[in-house]
């Protein structure tokens, strides 16, 4: 006698979906990220006001009480970080994920989510309050220029590729109980603050931007996502230091001149 | 002219052969290290710790699918090598590199010819090699847990980290944690045995100095070339594996490309080939899941083989289902350690419903995750499934399963490799030792699984029979502690 359950239709939209989500499950995570990308891009639309200048480090001084202010632009900060830094973190969601017993999956997928994204707001608050400092004492193009010559060292140096190593580190999880708990949050931290460690001056370039912020908020993006996945990114970090260098003299160059 | 790769074990210490060899390696490592010709640069193909090393240098692959075609063409070229340096001296023009054959029965200890530092006429012997594991040069019996290769050769496929070959990596990494089961099982288990906790063998960026590298390699190729010849059996056909060119020297001293493609056939392509096909003589195993029962009683609640296993092997896309693993890390330093695996019971609900759906391959294997150690500790621990307390020694061979040693662990620390960091691990897959426990009903519970670790030692030979060896034996050194940071149970 066949008693067995038919197999699972991948013929139909619903079964792909179901199929897919099953052996990716880190894909459900991919969706508050796509939702940030759209509301800040319908946040550029006329009439609108751009989510990006809410965290304009160069408009915000202009209000007396900084922890007011950087209260103020959480939200917008962590759909920052979540745009800019979530696609970097699929991997290790996956990880996560897949060490984990299906009935805590989910579970175990969120506490690292949660570890990782803050370590990343830590950072963006610490890199965001600064910014306002410098606003005070430097024109906008000297504080962007400065972090894009920083970015330059930064992505040649031998601490970005130790940060990076860790990054890509994976840890045991263990199966269930406060153990598991605690070990999906602690590995989400560890691999949240080496990637702090690998990319805070990318982050600082973005929020130093005045003009066209979002472009380099999606390019930038676009290239974290590469660099977490490339399995030998030596050769891109050469690469984007060199193109930070020529962008940081590019920019200097009217200054100069 | 098809050369013919004879058992070292069938030659006396007089064989043209062996004589040959030793007269070709003492020529080799009187020559420079920059000419391509000499043994410490053939040494340094593999892997070398000197600094500045050339572009040619560094270049074995391990704990990836490339393992056993990479070893092969880089064996076939320093034959090539030898023979033309032993035509020079007058030696065999039919001359081709021994192999050692450690699982025939007397045949388990390092050949006598790589054993004495001297020769008869008082010269010292090329093919020794004082840097080997303690006994070994006195005579020391290697266990048959690590010299048997009958699980690697019962995989029926190449690719796959608990398959015959290894799991497919990318070409540009040298150290991988996708290693196959005969890179484990003897490869890694005789680098370990032979070498020790400071020999050369147990390096890999010393491995290759010792002139019985070459031997144990011979045979590791042999094994392959059985394997290509079993029922069932076919080497990879994915153009990565096939098309992927590897550079070595020839015997003009120039650099040449080479591919799996071009080394599919020792005979026709190679022009060498082995005095005997198989360890024994004897079909060498059964192939799992052909001929065995489908209506095994497995203890509850796993799930039953709902459908021919070999019907539902070629899903595109899986995902693995855990079943149980360990809270803590295990550090293995001791002669034996036991460990009880708890099988979730909602997991194993779920991985059946999916077994039922077709989503799963009803295929179950216990992962040694993040394997470390300070240095490779040169030791070899048996792993037992459900081994009885107390059992005789007889009853062990049916519940072991593998083994661990860590040849290459160094690689995957070493911070200036440019590798990201991954870690050592093991695989394997014990669908057919679970049904067959079940089938027996040597295993009951089905909810626990118990892995017994025990360590394996060298048979070593009477203190009289140890010479130096035992004089200079001023105890076992402390050996560091292999960590496992988690062992898991996962249904695929």
């Amino acid at each position: 006698m066949n008693n067995r359950i038919p197999i699972l239709d991948r013929h139909t939209l619903a079964g792909r979906i179901k199929h897919k989500l099953r052996i990716h499950p880190e894909l459900l995570f991919q969706i508050p990220i796509g939702l940030s990308l759209i509301l800040l891009v319908l946040s550029y639309l006329p009439y609108t006001t751009p989510l990006t200048h809410i965290f304009n480090p160069h408009m915000a001084h202009q209000m007396p009480n900084l922890p007011k202010q950087l209260l103020l632009q959480m939200p917008a900060l962590m759909l920052m970080t979540l745009i800019m830094m979530g696609p970097a973190a699929l991997p290790g969601i996956r990880h996560a994920g897949i060490s984990s017993l299906y009935w805590r999956r989910k579970r175990s997928m969120a506490e690292y989510a949660f570890g990782y994204l803050s370590c990343w707001l830590l950072c963006d608050v610490l890199l965001m309050a600064c910014l306002m400092e410098f606003d005070m004492f430097f024109k906008k193009y000297q504080i962007l220029i400065t972090f894009l010559v920083i970015s330059a060292f930064w992505q040649t140096s031998f601490l970005k590729k130790r940060f990076m190593e860790k990054c890509h580190k994976v840890t045991n999880l263990p199966p269930k109980g406060y153990r598991a708990e605690l070990a999906s949050i602690r590995f989400g931290i560890y691999n949240g603050s080496a990637c702090v460690g690998t990319c805070w001056p990318l982050m600082a370039v973005a929020m130093s931007f005045t003009y066209g912020k979002i472009i380099f908020i999606l390019l930038i993006t676009a290239y974290t996502t590469i660099e977490r996945r490339h399995e030998k990114p030596g050769e891109l970090f050469r690469l984007s230091g060199i193109a930070f260098g020529v962008l940081s003299v590019l920019l200097l160059l009217p200054a100069l001149l | 002219m098809v050369y013919i790769r004879r058992n070292i074990w069938n030659m006396s210490s007089d064989d043209p052969i062996v004589v040959s060899y030793a007269n070709a390696v003492r020529e080799m490592q009187n020559r420079d290290i920059n000419d391509p010709t000499s043994w410490l640069y053939q040494a340094a193909i593999h892997a070398t710790k000197l600094a500045n090393p050339l572009s040619s240098w560094n270049q074995c692959r391990h704990g990836s699918w490339y393992f056993i075609s990479w070893h092969r063409m880089y064996v076939y070229f320093f034959e090539s090598m030898v023979r033309q340096i032993v035509i020079e001296q007058g030696g065999p023009t039919d001359w081709a590199l021994p192999y050692w054959d450690y699982n025939l029965p007397g045949q388990n200890s390092i050949p006598l010819p790589f054993r004495n530092a001297t020769l008869q006429d008082g010269s010292p012997n090329p093919l020794y090699v004082s840097e080997r594991a303690q006994g070994i040069n006195s005579g020391a019996t290697l266990p048959s847990t690590i010299t048997n290769p009958a699980f690697a050769l019962s995989r029926l496929f190449f690719v796959g980290a608990s398959e015959f070959g290894g799991g497919k990596t990318d070409p540009k990494y040298r150290f991988w944690s996708l290693t196959g089961r005969l890179e484990q099982t003897p490869h890694n288990d005789i680098h370990n045995a032979v070498g020790g906790p400071f020999g050369w063998m147990s390096d890999p960026a010393t491995a290759a100095q010792d002139p019985i590298f070459w031997l144990h390699h011979a045979n590791i190729d042999r094994l392959w070339w059985v394997w290509q010849n079993m029922p069932q059996r076919a080497n990879p056909t994915d153009p990565d594996w096939l098309n992927q060119p590897f550079g070595f020297i020839n015997t003009s001293r120039q650099p040449v490309q080479i591919t799996a493609l071009q080394i599919q056939n020792i005979v026709a392509q190679l022009n060498y080939d082995y005095d005997t096909p198989s360890t024994t003589g004897e079909p060498l195993f059964t192939p799992p899941g052909t001929g065995g029962p489908n209506d095994i009683e497995w203890p509850e609640p796993w799930p039953k083989l709902s459908a021919n296993r070999f019907d539902i092997m070629t899903l595109e896309e899986t995902m693995p289902e855990l079943l149980g693993a360990t809270n803590q890390p295990l550090f293995l330093a001791e002669e034996s350690a036991k460990v009880r695996l708890s099988i979730d019971d909602r997991a194993l609900r779920h991985s059946a419903s999916l077994i039922n759906q077709g989503q799963l391959k009803r295929k179950v294997f216990l992962d040694l995750e993040d394997l470390d150690a300070e240095d490779n500790p040169g030791s070899i621990y048996s792993l037992y499934l459900n081994l009885p307390e107390n059992s005789p020694e007889d009853v062990k061979p049916a519940h072991h399963i593998g083994n661990v040693s860590l040849f290459g662990v160094e690689r995957f620390q070493n911070q200036n490799d440019d590798h990201l960091n991954h870690t050592f691990r093991i695989s394997i897959d014990i669908t057919d030792f679970l049904e067959e426990q079940a089938a027996d009903h040597t295993w009951q519970d089905g909810e626990n699984i118990d892995i017994t670790f025990e360590k394996q030692s060298l048979g070593l030979p009477a203190q009289s029979e140890m010479g130096e060896e035992a004089a200079s034996d001023s105890g076992t050194p402390d050996t560091p502690a292999i960590k496992i940071g988690r062992i898991s149970l996962r249904c695929e």
